[in-house]
């Protein structure tokens, strides 16, 4: 990339003639002897200069004895005194010390001093040794404006990843770009093959993406062959546990409970329960497990090319007891890239990956295998043997009902304490069984042309080919008449997609004395078809079904093929789907003197009828951004010993989202609701019917693009000759004409609303990171920290919205969040809790009255007093599950071998909405709701008695919402390298040795799971019993020969 | 390399991309184009059909709601609390975010958008099929409104498909509304494209009929104290000779599916007994409506009715009193079954049950008519029987000071069919108690007693109390735990029901009815 990266440089043309010049004319090569082009050569203190040229060979005429400079990025500038017409072979050697950083922007490159915009970069070097799986996972507490949000953290689940703020209703996902190609997922790639990860922030980086980008863009480099053939392997072994464990009632506090809510009686508790048994389900339904991570490369290069060549196994058994929750990977990766000609370059990427997923069922109010290992009842055992299986259990046995058993042979055991969805997990295991399986081959291939110096036409294509198939059987089975299943059921599905893009771009940069010039522009194309069929088989053998569906009632005919022919079956698929995008782009950027830099760039998006109408089908998102490097000014020269570097930087643009749209959802066609009888018989004796055809929606042909408009102000500072890095960015961020869709925009309208552009979002945040790095001796340390603000508001909806969308209930309790003007994103609504009743022990709140104004208008609300029967009109804000504010912090140090990091992030100023408690059952709960209840003895209880009335107020009310503030130590690592004299005796270059503690403490008030593991989207901070983090012990071992 | 030869590539390739533009344009799969679907004949009849699958679709919500609203049944279930909603319809201590309201309330707007794309989009004059669907879409719009203005007063007139800017739509005022109806129905009316029975038993047509237009049209009347006409469009559809009273076999059985589209209905939603369509059939109505059975509270044979139901309809006893002053004791038998009467056809009850020792007997669903394990039916839904035709005629007769013997001949023709002696001559409250034992589970009584002014009467007590019926028949009055300050009608709120909160929430322009 050196022939690309040298195109940064500037120089000066100016001529100056005297008496008694000499001609200087040779050759610059780099290290290995190779022509290197377009590096300076300049008469020192003066504008006289040339940049060589593709043979690398420069001519220059200088007076006598004047010094020339010869210099390029990432070179040692040497100089040579002209002393007569002369011949000189310049050999650069790389500047091991002070390498400029470069940054790979939207197609280019540029050097980190240049930047206008506000990129973040997460390097090879964070990301290297960690238990994370995926790249998404690698973004966390290393970047400043960037937030994980995640429902799930089981195997092979990766976080919702948010760049500065919540910016939709619908998705806010950032766009990947892997190598150019525009990716779907990242989640296959293995993080040890990422060279870097640049998140382009603010609307100008972004703005060269155009409608895709507006919720920032996620820039992956895969990495590529360097040195001179390096093989390296290593293995990481993880032991996971549960982390932080909830904390719920033991069985003598459960019977208490449930006696005093009247839901057991005491003759009840003595039939069934034999006063030992105390279960502990967490216990039960998670065990220690294992994830082993294997990773090999094979890689050389050189100034011409390079190949990389990787695999990697990754085989994570989850917690969950057994292998039922699993994650399998192999991926493998070529990537080469070779300079055929001085001005022809070839670079290809590809990626293989395979995979294969088992999950358990968790984040569901209405049963899960995680919430039913904190809601089951501790008086029910988990087995029951032959022997001692309780009558009710041997009558369900007697009336022809398929018991389940364990690996042990014992029957699960039922409760007669909790009948509710949720029930003993190992059975919500077994009944169902499911697993994904697929491969993606990924890749971007792509040809640079140099037919002129200043000038580099790029042609790419990108490649994605996805074929996925699901498999899963539910068996008939038995536990209770609220958990059982009188069918059984195959189902199978397979799907595939084939995406391509070709993308043609030019860039040409140019230097005129001291100011540069450059430009980019380019085109793209991109198709996506998408193909898939299902197919289900399901009968019943005791059930009402005339026959058990399958021809045989033994897993090895499970399978849709050994279906009976009057087995009941459904298809559905088997219809191919496209999208097509079609886009225009380009950049001018202009720099004077490294001092004042500018920059605009241009984007036209052209979407395809399934987004958007054909008349708004184009959206044009235009963006601008200046760069002042202040220590280039001549009056900040004293300075320079502290402040060696100081650039300001200010940018503007637009970018738009489709995250809500597709499926034709403007259009106003005719669907058919069904079929109506006539009551008539045809001659064929069937019933006659006429289907219903009528419009499927009111249509709204003015849809369009989602723009976000952002403004960013950026510092950047370098201390103490780089030993102190700190970057500054405030920005403001407003994303107009959300896409709303499956609104009402009124009852009487009479059919369903098409979406509408019709709300605006506000993200504003300050943005920190700062680092310092220094070396004393054998002693090598750096700290680096990142903090950043966030301000996210709902700043506009249609008028028609006036109360918001509602987003996602708990059970029917009521909805808890809201997406409204004036809050944040979903932000929590509902009662607020105002203490216990002392005379009765139930609930209070808060109770507001409306305030009218003159017209009758409703203009506030008017504290009442307490009601233990709250209305619409208590509802109230109780917070948002958006952080204010996260930081991360990494500590690094390295003292001979010895190497240690210190990796920590956290959040604050978010809540969570604990929905862990199941009230409609007899259904165990944290015992923070039980322990300080209200009792007949204990009249001053902060929580509400255990028959109290209104629990389902309680449940939606701030009585239920915690701080969901958390600090966690991600990582604490210790490793050793061997000492290269002892490793050279068995071949190997480089031996290192590691042990690390990740995920293993969090400091948090929540009494729940995991607070980063709390619902993603209008569930965002709604903990409905998520599979959390695992803590991790790691061993791991990297090797190089 | 020849820097003019690449850039003249690399343009070739711009340009050629440039034509992907077109390929932009995916056609949508599985929809029809609206722009052209209305313009062909052989579409209107499927557009039609949109219409009557609305109007079935409404029997849950309309039905369990309505009948709720009133002093003949207590919401039942397997306990209290098994349904609030219903309880909070029942005790009248509902607020505006009431489901079964807001489902009734936008399905009645459903239909009326339907019918607004029809009335939009096809020029009658262009087809017999386009003045039938047209005349259909008036009907049917005008039936809607009918049901929008007797429930809510002054509902929004939607009268076209709305366009966005157009979503917040006021209320209609009263003379307006009722404007709109009529002339809906006369329109239609007068059209000539309505269809008629043949004859009597002809059993064929299942569209709206032209006296099935009369009938709202008289009862749109009626409720506007329009006597004398009310009363001529009811002798019309009486005069057309095209409908009687059901006299094939008991009362009783009058509901049951093997009956459908008998001499009497004036319209109905038609459901088929088809195992291979069976979703195009179902509904969970009956199950609601049944006799608690579901848990195995009680054992019914099935030679009785369907052994499975929910028990949430069950009638109360000031219901059964008043058939017993009446002398009606036919009519009552065929409508209702006491306990002893259960008991005597093998039925047990094994738990406690709510029920005020009486079951719905002329609208049990039978275990044949309970396909699909009670999921479906095939029992058509009764819209309009004529014997409403009969005393809807008689009360504008009477009320109008018209033909008042015709409206002693219109409640004696009831009143024979009832095994009752036939008077000679009918006061208001005649008709009253002919049309509360006629039609009981039938869901007109909430909107009779509003228009008659007895609502804050017959239900001010609705609520306080519910029945408990033992094993042994013992039927226990129960506090609900209400009081008259949250449950029972009151005056100057509940002669109307709320607009959703959704919609007053959503629209500005709208005006909440008192009370609420």
């Amino acid at each position: 990339m050196k022939s690309l990266t040298v195109l940064a440089l500037s120089l000066c043309t100016a001529w100056a003639a005297f008496a008694q010049n000499v001609t200087v004319k040779g050759i610059v090569t780099d290290e290995q002897n190779e022509p290197m082009i377009a590096a300076g050569v300049v008469q020192k203190g003066t504008t006289n200069g040339t940049i060589t040229d593709v043979d690398g060979s420069f001519t220059l005429s200088v007076p006598k004895g004047a010094t020339v400079v010869f210099s390029t990025i990432g070179y040692v500038t040497q100089e040579v005194v002209a002393n007569g017409n002369e011949t000189l072979t310049i050999k650069l050697l790389p500047d091991t010390q002070m390498i400029e950083e470069t940054v790979v922007v939207g197609y280019g490159v540029q050097k980190k001093s240049d930047l206008t915009g506000a990129i973040s970069q997460v390097k090879a070097e964070d990301i290297q040794n960690r238990t994370i799986t995926s790249p998404e996972q690698a973004l966390g507490g290393k970047t400043a404006g960037v937030q994980m949000f995640s429902s799930s953290a089981k195997p092979g689940s990766t976080p919702t990843i948010r760049v500065r703020g919540i910016s939709s209703n619908g998705s806010s996902d950032p766009l990947y770009v892997v190598d150019g190609r525009i990716a779907s997922s990242i989640s296959g790639i293995d993080p040890n093959d990422i060279e870097s990860m640049e998140v382009l922030k603010d609307a100008a980086s972004a703005a060269i993406y155009g409608a895709q980008a507006g919720n920032g863009v996620i820039l992956i480099t895969t990495r590529r062959g360097k040195g001179d053939g390096k093989i390296s392997y290593s293995y990481q072994l993880t032991s996971q546990s549960l982390g932080k464990v909830p904390k719920v009632m033991n069985a003598e506090q459960y019977a208490q409970y449930y006696i005093e809510r009247a839901r057991i009686s005491l003759p009840d508790l003595y039939t069934n329960w034999d006063f030992k048994t105390n279960t502990d389900w967490l216990g039960y339904a998670f065990e220690n497990s294992l994830m082993h991570h294997h990773n090999l490369t094979f890689q050389a290069g050189n100034d011409r090319g390079g190949l990389y060549i990787s695999g990697s196994y990754l085989d994570n058994d989850g917690m969950f007891k057994g292998k039922a929750d699993v994650y399998n990977r192999v991926t493998f990766m070529v990537n080469g890239n070779w300079k055929f000609k001085s001005w022809l370059e070839v670079q290809t990427n590809n990626q293989v990956e395979y995979y294969k997923a088992r999950t358990v069922s968790d984040g569901s109010d209405y049963g899960s295998a995680v919430a039913a290992a904190l809601q089951l009842d501790p008086l029910t055992p988990t087995t029951y043997t032959e022997e001692n299986l309780p009558a009710f259990m041997r009558a369900y046995k007697d009336a022809g009902h398929t018991l389940l058993k364990d690996e042990n042979g014992n029957y699960y055991a039922a409760s007669q304490f909790n009948l509710s969805e949720n029930v003993n997990p190992l059975v919500m295991r077994d009944a169902t069984y499911s697993i994904s399986k697929g491969f993606n081959i990924n890749g971007s291939t792509a040809i640079n042309f140099r037919p002129w110096q200043p000038l580099t036409i790029t042609s790419r294509i990108g490649y994605r080919l996805s074929s996925g198939d699901t498999y899963g059987y539910n068996k008939e089975y038995y536990l209770s008449s609220f958990s059982h299943s009188n069918y059984m059921s195959v189902n199978s599905s397979t799907s595939n997609s084939m995406y391509y893009q070709w993308e043609n771009f030019a860039n040409y940069m140019q230097m005129f004395g001291k100011h540069t010039v450059s430009a980019m522009v380019g085109m793209s194309y991109s198709q996506n078809r998408s193909y898939s069929t299902s197919a289900g088989v399901s009968g019943s053998e005791n059930g009402d079904d005339i026959d058990f569906g399958l021809v045989q009632n033994d897993p090895l005919f499970y399978y849709i093929a050994y279906a009976t022919p009057t087995a009941v079956k459904s298809v559905g698929g088997g219809m191919e789907s496209y999208s097509r995008k079609l886009s225009y782009f380009g950049r001018v950027g202009y720099n004077f003197a490294n001092r004042y830099h500018v920059q605009a760039s241009f984007r036209a998006d052209a979407a395809d009828l399934a987004i958007l109408p054909k008349p708004m089908r184009w959206g044009y998102f235009p963006s601008v951004s200046a760069g002042w490097t202040i220590s280039e000014e001549p009056f900040f020269q004293s300075a320079k010993k502290a402040v060696n570097f100081a650039k300001l930087r200010v940018s503007w643009g637009q970018n738009g989202s489709l995250a809500s749209l597709g499926g034709y959802a403007y259009a106003n066609d005719i669907t058919s609701p069904g079929n109506y009888p006539t009551g008539a018989v045809l001659p064929s004796g069937a019933y006659e019917y006429i289907t219903a055809y009528s419009p499927s929606s009111t249509g709204n042909d003015e849809l369009k693009w989602e723009t976000s408009e952002q403004f960013d102000l950026g510092l950047d500072l370098r201390f103490l000759r780089d030993r102190l890095t700190v970057g500054l960015d405030w920005y403001n961020k407003l994303t107009k004409d959300l896409l709303v869709t499956g609104i009402t925009p009124s009852t009487v309208v009479g059919v369903s609303a098409s979406p509408v552009n019709a709300g605006n979002v506000s993200n504003t945040g300050f943005e920190l990171e700062i680092k310092w790095q220094d070396q004393v001796g054998d002693f090598f340390y750096s700290i680096s920290g990142n903090f950043s603000t966030l301000k996210n508001r709902v700043t506009y909806l249609h008028p028609t919205l006036k109360d918001g969308l509602t987003g996602v209930s708990i059970r029917n309790y009521g909805t808890v969040t809201r997406f409204e003007i004036g809050y944040p994103a979903w932000h929590f609504e509902g009662y607020e809790f105002a203490g216990v009743d002392s005379t009765n022990g139930d609930a209070l709140f808060n109770h507001y009255e409306d305030v009218l104004d003159e017209s009758g208008k409703v203009i506030g609300q008017k504290l009442l007093g307490t009601t233990n029967a709250p209305t619409e009109v208590d509802k109230r804000d109780l917070g948002s599950g958006i952080p204010t504010y996260n930081y991360g912090l990494t500590f690094n140090a390295g003292w001979k071998g010895i190497d240690a990091v210190v990796f920590l992030t956290g959040a604050g100023g978010n809540k969570i909405f604990n929905a862990l408690s199941n009230i409609d059952y007899s259904s165990n709960r944290l015992t923070y709701f039980t322990e300080d209840r209200w009792t007949a003895n204990h009249t001053n209880g902060t929580m509400p008695a255990a028959n109290a009335t209104n629990w389902s107020e309680f449940l939606v009310s701030s009585g239920a919402v915690f701080d969901g503030s958390y600090m966690k130590i991600k990582q604490i690592q210790l490793g050793y390298t061997f000492p290269n004299k002892l490793t050279r005796k068995i071949y190997v270059d480089n031996l290192r040795l590691y042990v690390s503690l990740d995920d293993f403490f969090t400091f948090t008030k929540y009494p729940g799971f995991d607070p980063e593991i709390v619902g993603v989207g209008n569930s965002m901070g709604v903990d409905k019993g998520n599979y959390p983090t695992s803590k991790k012990v790691v061993f791991g071992v990297n090797i190089t020969f | 390399m020849n820097i003019k030869n690449i850039l003249i590539a690399v343009s070739a390739a711009i340009l050629t991309l440039s034509s992907c533009n077109n390929k932009l344009d995916i056609p949508r799969k599985g929809v029809l184009d609206k722009s052209v679907y209305y313009s062909k004949e052989e579409n209107l009849i499927s557009s039609s059909a949109a219409m009557y699958l609305e109007v079935r679709g409404w029997e849950y919500s309309v039905q369990l709601c309505k009948n709720m609203l009133t002093d003949d049944f207590y919401a039942g279930g397997a306990a209290r609390g098994d349904n609030v909603d219903l309880e909070a319809l029942n005790e009248f201590s509902f607020t505006s975010e009431e489901d079964y309201v807001e489902d009734m309330f936008t399905t009645f707007y459903k239909l009326v958008y339907k019918a607004n794309v029809i009335l939009d989009n096809v020029d009658p004059a262009t087809s017999e099929t386009a003045a039938l669907v047209v005349a259909e879409a008036h009907t049917l719009r005008a039936w809607a409104y009918f049901e929008l203005i007797t429930l809510w007063g002054n509902p929004p007139i939607v009268d076209h498909q709305l366009a966005p800017s157009e979503y917040s739509v006021p209320n209609g005022s009263t003379e307006e509304l009722w404007a709109m109806v009529e002339n809906d129905l006369n329109t239609a009316i007068s059209s000539g494209a309505l269809p008629q029975k043949s004859s009597l038993n002809d059993k064929t047509v299942w569209r709206v009929t032209k006296q099935f237009a009369q009938a709202i049209l008289g009862k749109a009347y009626l409720w506007q104290e329009k006597f004398e006409e009310s009363a001529k469009v009811f002798d019309q559809v009486v005069d057309s000779q095209l409908y009687d009273l059901f006299t094939e076999d008991v009362f009783g059985n009058m509901m049951q599916a093997r009956y459908n589209n008998n001499c009497e209905s004036m319209f109905e939603s038609v459901r088929v007994n088809d195992n291979e369509n069976m979703g195009d059939n179902i509904t969970i109505l009956y199950l609601m409506t049944s006799w608690r059975a579901s848990g195995k509270e009680m054992i019914i044979p099935a030679e009785v009715c369907f052994n499975a139901g929910w028990g949430f309809v069950n009638p109360t006893k000031d219901l059964y009193d008043s058939f017993v002053a009446a002398g009606d004791d036919y009519r009552l038998s065929e409508t209702m079954k006491t306990y002893d009467q259960i008991r005597s056809m093998g039925v047990t009850i094994e738990k406690n049950v709510i029920s005020a020792g009486y079951w719905m007997w002329k609208n049990r669903l039978t275990t044949e008519e309970a396909i699909y394990s009670g999921w479906a039916t095939y029992r058509s839904v009764r819209w309009m029987r004529f014997a409403e035709v009969l005393l809807c005629g008689a009360e504008a007769h009477l009320r109008g000071n018209y033909q008042t013997e015709k409206a002693t001949t219109y409640v004696n023709r009831i009143r024979t069919r009832a095994q009752l002696p036939a008077l000679n001559g009918v006061t208001l409250n005649d008709i009253k108690r002919e049309k509360r034992h006629e039609f009981v589970g039938e869901c007109l009584r909430f909107q009779d007693l509003l228009r008659w002014g007895d609502a804050a009467t017959k239900m001010k007590d609705n609520g306080l109390l519910y029945p408990l019926c033992a094993p042994n028949g013992t039927v226990t009055m129960t506090p609900t735990g209400k009081t008259s300050s949250n449950a029972g009608f009151k005056t100057g709120k509940h002669e109307h029901l709320p607009y959703p909160y959704t919609e007053t929430t959503l629209n500005k322009n709208i005006k909440q009815n008192p009370g609420y």
